[in-house]
């Protein structure tokens, strides 16, 4: 005690700058909160239901759960096979291709929402096309999940790769002498070994998907009870001046966030329990 | 399991890992490979065990051509140096992975997997995680974990290569008394000679992919195949002479020999620091004249530096410290150095 003291900051220093920390996270996060629910329950818990229960508001719950429900497997897919061969093959592009998984967040997601607009919208080549057919991605669900899954796209790989780096393939290599198929192989060793990085990557990844506003508002067109999402929706009832309803549906992204937070801090204690163990110190044993 | 590889070649790009091996182990044995890193002994125990497949050449498991089998399919125990075990399985699950992929019944595995974990003295540890166990228990479950499917092969990869001292001294002969229980073929890889010297009954020294000698390791020890193995085990005294009359000389030390050297050149003898005997007059074997400039008390030993005379080159003998008492040379003294045993290589 008296040695962690003698290296560590006076008392006064100490005090003021956990104060400054504190006074910080009022100012940015707790208040800003506490003011959002404040809003939200303005009118009460029956206008704060009632406010849930508005066919908009369920429209924009229904459209969210969907653009998650399939962003975020195809998410874990490609993550998956992303990670698997950066990590465990040698090949020509290698790097960039690692450098191309950032894009979706080096890009402003309204950049992203217009590709989509140039890709698939009216004036775009294949415009023309796609009405001949009867289909419509852009300011309709199709172009919702596209957006959505493009923006999220680096969750998955971007956790998945560094766990499988510092796995390494011995592990897998064991299996096979032990006469694994690939397919035991994958399922007995890689998944359980990489199980809580792939479950943090996928909860980010869920998370990003919810609350995804600018590629989504590009592609989306607006269209009440259609086409909004969650975060659309409460910017359409903050415009329209219905504050307290645009706080009580923003409560459920909230809620979303500290789920999200919940588990994070879940899947990193239960890695940690599992680290490999070649990280541990050797302690001296008898055999 | 006997296995024989025939003119193996296996290079990573333009690294030649392997060059034209031909080796034999023979069924039952414990052989170690032995070579300095890079010599391709790790190469050579993957290409057995079908991690890697070779560019020429073909592998034989008994009369069984595996040059092409999957890992899988040639029923081969692999240890890693760092084990490998999986992370999230018991000690239990770990070593009855093998019969598990094999759909064995639970009841056989947990049979098999008590037998192993009595023989490995894993005793009470079948429940615990990897992350709990020591180092020497945990390569003791991965021995398990690879016997545990009855393989034909056991192959290891510098099993000792992550333990302390003291650890690793008590397995490798806890792994000799193992091999004379369950006598299953058995190569591993090290760079450590006194492990291999210690743990194996036949030694193949490696160096740049080529197999240098492959023998016990007396043969290896007293008749070193050349000049490579002579400088690798155990370190010697270099002296350039030439041949003349059937002979090795160097000022006044000659050595005879009975290799098949042109009648004259120059060559160069090998000699042990052991094998270098300081005494007041000649007793019989070659001998050099010398001077003592330098004594060191090892331990039990003396290391003694000597310069013959007419040679600036210094040599260094070993003597039993009780013998170098007796004699009572000090640094200066003169003596006469008799060799007890050369080699000499062309």
């Amino acid at each position: 005690m008296t040695q962690k003291r003698s290296v560590s900051e006076s008392k006064a220093s100490r005090v003021f700058l956990t104060a400054i920390a504190l006074v910080f996270l009022g100012v940015v996060l707790i208040i800003p909160l506490a003011l959002v629910f404040h809003t939200a329950f303005r009118d009460g818990l029956e206008g704060y239901l009632g406010a849930l229960a508005d066919p908009d508001t369920l429209s924009a719950i229904r459209v969210t759960c969907i653009a998650v429900a399939i962003a975020v497997p195809c998410n874990i897919l490609f993550g998956f096979a992303a990670a698997w061969s950066i990590t465990k093959f040698e090949f020509r592009g290698k790097r960039l291709i690692v450098s191309l998984i950032d894009v979706p967040f080096a890009v402003s997601p309204v950049i992203s929402g217009m590709i989509f607009v140039l890709l698939f919208g009216a004036d775009s080549f294949l415009g023309p096309w796609l009405s001949d057919h009867g289909i419509r991605i852009i300011f309709a669900l199709p172009g919702i999940v596209i957006a959505t899954t493009f923006v999220t796209f680096p969750f998955v790989a971007r956790e998945l790769i560094p766990v499988m780096q510092m796995q390494g393939a011995e592990q897998e290599l064991a299996a096979l002498t032990l006469g694994a198929s690939p397919w035991q192989m994958f399922r007995l060793v890689t998944l359980p070994s990489v199980k809580w990085g792939l479950f943090y990557g996928s909860i980010l990844c869920a998370a990003r998907a919810v609350g995804e506003f600018g590629a989504v508002s590009v592609v989306s067109g607006h269209i009440r009870g259609e086409t909004n999402t969650l975060p659309l929706h409460v910017e359409v009832l903050y415009n329209e001046y219905h504050f307290s309803c645009a706080f009580a549906v923003a409560t459920l992204l909230i809620l979303i966030a500290v789920l999200t937070l919940g588990a994070k801090a879940t899947a990193e204690l239960m890695e940690r329990r599992t680290r490999p163990q070649r990280e541990l110190p050797l302690k001296e044993a008898k055999p | 399991m006997k296995i024989d590889i025939q003119k193996v070649s296996k290079s990573f790009g333009l690294f030649p890992a392997l060059d034209d091996v031909d080796v034999t182990i023979p069924s039952g044995e414990l052989v170690a490979l032995l070579g300095p890193s890079g010599s391709g002994k790790t190469t050579l125990l993957r290409v057995i065990a079908g991690l890697e497949v070779p560019e020429r050449g073909r592998v034989f498991f008994g009369d069984l051509d595996v040059t092409q089998s999957a890992v899988r399919g040639r029923n081969i125990g692999f240890v890693f140096q760092h084990y490998a075990l999986f992370p999230h399985m018991t000690v239990a699950q770990n070593i009855g992975f093998g019969l598990r992929v094999r759909k064995y019944k639970k009841k056989d595995i947990a049979k098999r997997t008590d037998e192993l974990i009595e023989l490995m003295q894993l005793h009470g540890l079948g429940n615990r995680l990897p992350a709990e166990l020591s180092g020497g228990q945990r390569q003791r479950v991965a021995l398990a974990r690879a016997l545990a499917p009855n393989p034909a092969v056991l192959l290891l990869d510098e099993p000792f290569g992550a333990l302390d001292a003291r650890v690793r001294q008590d397995l490798r002969r806890w792994l000799r008394r193992l091999h004379d229980q369950i006598h299953v073929t058995t190569v591993f890889v090290t760079h450590d000679q006194e492990e291999a010297f210690e743990v194996a009954d036949r030694v193949a020294i490696l160096n740049d992919g080529r197999i240098e000698q492959v023998g016990s390791p007396d043969e290896i020890f007293d008749d070193p195949a050349n000049a490579f193995v002579m400088d690798f085990i155990g370190g010697a005294n270099v002296l350039q002479g030439h041949l003349e009359s059937g002979a090795w000389r160097f000022n006044d030390l000659v050595l005879p020999h009975h290799k098949d050297f042109g009648a004259t050149g120059s060559a160069t003898a090998y000699i042990r620091n052991k094998d270098i005997r300081l005494s007041c007059a000649p007793n019989g074997s070659p001998f050099f004249h010398a001077t003592v400039t330098d004594a060191r008390r090892v331990g039990l030993v003396v290391h003694a530096t000597i310069h013959p005379q007419g040679s600036a080159e210094p040599l260094f003998a070993e003597i039993p410290h009780d013998d170098w008492s007796s004699s009572g040379f000090k640094v200066g003294s003169p003596v006469v150095a008799s060799v007890k045993r050369a080699q000499i290589f062309q």
